[in-house]
């Protein structure tokens, strides 16, 4: 079984913070570019959970609310992972847009799945290296969000001023003790070794 | 040096809704019950709403969704 991660609902004027959850988080950047005009490719996040330390995130977003601050406190971006239908990303289905605007083709058969059902035991487990199964409840212990997983892999940044202009998208605030767990796994997924 | 900051106006502005294509018949729906915020003492400067419920239902996303923009430069 998973790991319950306790929810709390911030309002609308609190800080951003370490285990935020936004809904239709939008990242994009400059593709290409010529003298007459330029492509921008966006994604959006339906749901995405800010990774960066607390501290961090803390200390930028004071600093945009009260517009000063100390300049070895400025971040220019925050780190964030998306989180997925569990069913859909295990089916390789989330992603086809991506695929179809970027114009990259699928290898592979249609009946490759991103993990089957042995290794989402040891999603459940809190044991595997790409995935965090989130199940999300309250200190009732009822259950606000499940068949949901956070993938490390497809990590993106954006800058605090979108979350902090932003903040009525924010639908929760995980805990910062299952927040932080969220986060070192994170940490150890970019910094495992591959042996191929 | 290019201005980007223009070359960004005709992006969609960030409050648009997106449809996530999140299909409630699908089977794959999470459970959910209305949540009463509770305040947590590890948080700081942050304020709970007493009592406050969340106000949809949250379901896991399905798809991500990826625009392409050709902008014109000004």
């Amino acid at each position: 079984m998973a790991t319950i991660s306790i929810a709390i609902k911030p309002v609308i004027e609190a800080h951003i913070c370490q285990g935020d959850v936004f809904k239709d988080v939008r990242y994009n950047y400059l593709d290409t570019e010529d003298n007459e005009s330029a492509d921008v490719v966006e994604y959006i996040f339906p749901m995405a959970i800010i990774i960066s330390q607390a501290c961090d995130v803390d200390a930028i977003s004071k600093m945009l609310k009260e517009t000063v601050g100390k300049v070895k406190k400025f971040m220019p971006s925050i780190l964030m992972c998306p989180i997925y239908d569990k069913e859909e990303a295990k089916g390789l289905k989330h992603l086809d847009s991506a695929f179809n605007e970027l114009s990259i083709k699928k290898s592979g058969d249609n009946s490759e799945q991103l993990f089957n059902s042995r290794e989402y035991n040891v999603v459940e487990q809190d044991w595997h290296y790409r995935f965090h199964a989130l199940t999300v409840g309250d200190k009732k212990g009822n259950i606000i969000l499940e068949n949901a997983v956070i993938d490390f892999k497809h990590y993106f940044t954006v800058p605090p001023t979108y979350l902090f202009n932003n903040r009525e998208q924010r639908i929760f605030h995980i805990d910062s003790l299952f927040a932080e767990q969220i986060t070192l796994k994170f940490a150890t997924y970019l910094s495992r070794v591959a042996i191929p | 040096m290019n201005d980007y900051s223009k070359l960004l106006e005709s992006i969609n502005p960030a409050g648009e809704q997106n449809s996530t294509g999140t299909d409630t018949s699908s089977g794959h729906a999470t459970v959910i019950n209305e949540y009463a915020g509770v305040p947590s003492n590890t948080e700081t400067d942050n304020k709970v709403e007493d009592k406050k419920e969340f106000e949809s239902v949250y379901m896991a996303p399905k798809k991500v969704i990826v625009k392409r923009y050709k902008l014109k430069k000004l």
